[in-house]
């Protein structure tokens, strides 16, 4: 049940990526929510899960996109298994891992990409690494992290239930 | 048995391995434009999701608007009224002008052969990542709509060129905007008559290419950039940008011209895709 409830938050908030917020863009340059919730959702619940949002949320952007069926796929399931790969490792405080942990997530993204377009000719991307763009892209996204995370984690059903919850 | 425990030993590997391999050739089938329509299917049914998030956003903003506008209302039509009188004056004159224009235009041979139907439709949402700059709006195959039909808006009461159609769902449709870097359209300069090619770019703004160097003395800020009709998707006239800045390359034997769009696309709500009919008689 936590893991469909969690495919559904990131699904929703492709959505909400394509719609609402491109009010809140700077300089044309939205927020990728969904790679957030991601990542912290990974991280609290395995890599099983992890690659299985990565899958979902991925396919979802590709069918809303003019990418190419299963390019955000690809893209997000390795990065879902490889924060999944982290989960107990270490503590999430509310500001400083956040912040890293979605840094990292978007350079990956972008190094993915990358990689991706060198052995498929992918119409109408338009991505350069060393650009304002992707800097912004990853500064915004570090700095909503926090954020994010924060109100995830006030989420019920998202994340497992610790120990002493349990008893 | 053995097959049982190998499967529930390397679960998420095999899932793993699975997502990553449909993905690969999915991205493989897609790129080489193999006629099969599963993105076209995902779309459909993914944008009505963005068609309902986008009219609870609208239904939420008009509300609030509401109240503001009833306010100006009262005040437009006060203003209104006095504006209706004046116009009154002036409209006898305008039909006798009308008139005479359509004379003029007959006799001068510029009355046009094509005639467009268009189709409205509202925007309902744009690409979910940065690295694509697309327009999904909530028209599709359903109500007519085909891949490269060229799509204009109209905006403080100008024409202008956005982009055109690349992709269709059945009740949505992808529209790729002339800032987009893969984004070509044959211009012309309404004045001096130069013609180029408009290309977008990675910051969004826009650009044409190819004007010829001595061209340089004969164009000036401001002019007007429309479609030159040359290719056959944009139909000639439509509106693009006025001229921002002149680049000039010192190795180039072309200008590079930095272009204002018509349209301010962060504004753009309503937009009209264009259905070219068969050529009059």
């Amino acid at each position: 049940m936590r893991n469909v409830f969690a495919v559904l938050v990131t699904i929703l908030l492709v959505i909400l990526q394509s719609t609402l917020l491109n009010k809140i863009a700077i300089q044309g340059v939205k927020p990728d929510l969904s790679l957030l919730a991601m990542i912290y959702l990974s991280n609290k619940n395995g890599k099983m899960l992890g690659q299985t949002l990565g899958f979902c949320s991925g396919l979802v952007e590709d069918f809303l996109s003019v990418s190419p069926l299963g390019f955000n796929g690809f893209i997000k399931t390795l990065i879902g298994f490889l924060f999944g790969l982290t989960e107990g490792t270490f503590y999430i405080d509310s500001v400083i891992i956040p912040m890293a942990m979605s840094g990292v997530a978007t350079l990956l993204k972008g190094f993915m990409v990358w990689v991706l377009s060198l052995f498929f000719t992918l119409e109408n991307l338009h991505f350069t690494f060393f650009s304002w763009s992707f800097l912004i892209e990853v500064g915004y996204n570090m700095f909503l992290a926090p954020f994010v995370f924060a109100f995830l984690g006030l989420i019920h059903g998202l994340t497992p239930k610790k120990q002493w919850e349990e008893r | 048995m053995i097959s049982r425990s190998f499967f529930g030993k390397h679960k998420v590997g095999l899932l793993l391995g699975s997502y990553l391999t449909f993905c690969l050739v999915s991205i493989s089938i897609s790129t080489r434009t193999v006629n099969i329509r599963p993105k076209e299917i995902g779309l459909s049914i993914f944008s009505l999701f963005q068609y309902g998030v986008s009219s609870v956003q609208e239904f939420v903003g008009s509300t609030v608007n509401s109240i503001r506008t009833l306010r100006d209302l009262k005040r437009d039509y006060e203003q209104a009224m006095e504006r209706v009188r004046y116009f009154e004056k002036i409209e006898k004159q305008y039909t006798a002008l009308e008139e005479e224009n359509q004379q003029l235009k007959e006799l001068l041979q510029f009355s046009q052969n094509l005639e467009y139907k268009n189709i409205p439709a509202r925007i309902i949402g744009k690409d979910p990542q940065n690295y694509f700059s697309t327009i999904t709006v909530n028209k599709g195959s359903l109500h007519g709509v085909r891949k490269n039909m060229p799509v204009i808006a109209i905006q403080g009461g100008k024409q202008g060129l956005v982009g055109k159609i690349i992709q269709t769902g059945f009740n949505s449709s992808t529209i790729q905007p002339i800032y987009d870097p893969s984004a070509y359209v044959a211009a012309r300069l309404s004045q001096s008559r130069y013609e180029g090619l408009v290309n977008g770019s990675e910051e969004e703004k826009i650009f044409m290419h190819y004007v010829k160097r001595f061209a340089r003395l004969n164009i000036h800020n401001g002019e007007l950039v429309v479609t030159s009709g040359m290719n056959s998707i944009f139909p000639p006239g439509i509106p693009i940008g006025t001229l921002k800045a002149i680049h000039v390359r010192e190795y180039d034997t072309s200008l590079e011209l930095e272009l204002e769009p018509i349209i301010d696309f962060g504004r753009l709500e309503y937009v009209y895709i264009l259905q070219p009919i068969e050529r009059a008689p």
